[in-house]
């Protein structure tokens, strides 16, 4: 027998399952999946962990852009390897745009367009009748998008 | 104690042209297998050499399903009465 002290790998799935509700504030109307959408941002705007939900201050502009960004495709649902619980978005592209953005936010589209992660580029990449395209890192435990370990 | 990380991700975007095969298929490979800095010399040398396999794969595959779909642009533009643009598709 041995009793050792963990967060159950199954909790942290449910999290990212939205399973928990130690809060009163949550509104959920369905068992349907939340739309989660990527908007771009411009080097003038101010994001990071502080940011609580999506903004138009200095959001990209240009052709092939449309305010608020686009819906992202959860392309591995949340599963746990190890210890670990994660899910990948599927690569996003603008096509056909003319766009520079310096970073990104995803957003909860369908929960007040709250804030689930802020994504720096490190520069300013720029699209001129091009394709834009952000490009998830791979699917797993060690390097997923987003992780609970 | 637990920890909620984020990943990093890349942005690719070009200049006058969508993305070429070359550049999907690095996209393809990002998803489908990651070599860890840290793995063992032995085992990191045939993942790469499998990444490298399968890169080339990528690259043929896509560079022929775009050769095919240029296929099916002609028949579209030669039934719409613009076999003029044809001549496009093939520069």
């Amino acid at each position: 027998m041995a009793i050792s002290q963990a967060m159950a790998t199954s909790f942290k799935v449910d999290i990212l399952n939205g399973v928990h509700a130690f809060g009163t504030s949550v509104t959920r109307g369905s068992t349907t999946a939340d739309t989660f959408k990527m908007a771009l941002y411009t080097s003038s705007a101010t994001l990071g962990a502080t940011t609580t939900a999506y903004t138009t201050a200095n959001e990209t502009t240009g052709t092939g852009y449309s305010a608020g960004g686009q819906d992202l495709t959860v392309s591995t649902a949340p599963t746990s390897t190890s210890t670990t619980a994660w899910l990948d978005f599927s690569d996003e592209t603008w096509t056909s745009s003319s766009i520079t953005a310096r970073g990104a936010l995803i957003y909860n589209d369908t929960q007040s367009d709250k804030a689930v992660a802020v994504l720096d580029f490190g520069a300013d990449k720029t699209s001129t009748s091009g394709d834009f395209t952000v490009i998830f890192p791979a699917a797993d435990s060690s390097n997923a998008i987003i992780r609970i370990a | 104690m637990s920890t909620i990380l984020e990943g990093e991700v890349k942005v690719m975007a070009t200049k006058g042209r969508g993305h070429t095969p070359e550049e999907i298929a690095e996209f393809a490979l990002a998803k489908i297998l990651y070599v860890s800095k840290d793995a063992n010399p032995l085992i990191r040398e045939q993942a790469e050499a499998f990444k490298g396999y399968i890169r080339e794969v990528l690259v043929k595959y896509l560079k022929q399903a775009v050769q095919s779909d240029r296929t099916t642009l002609a028949n579209k533009l030669r039934d719409a009465g613009h076999s003029d643009l044809i001549k496009i598709l093939e520069t």
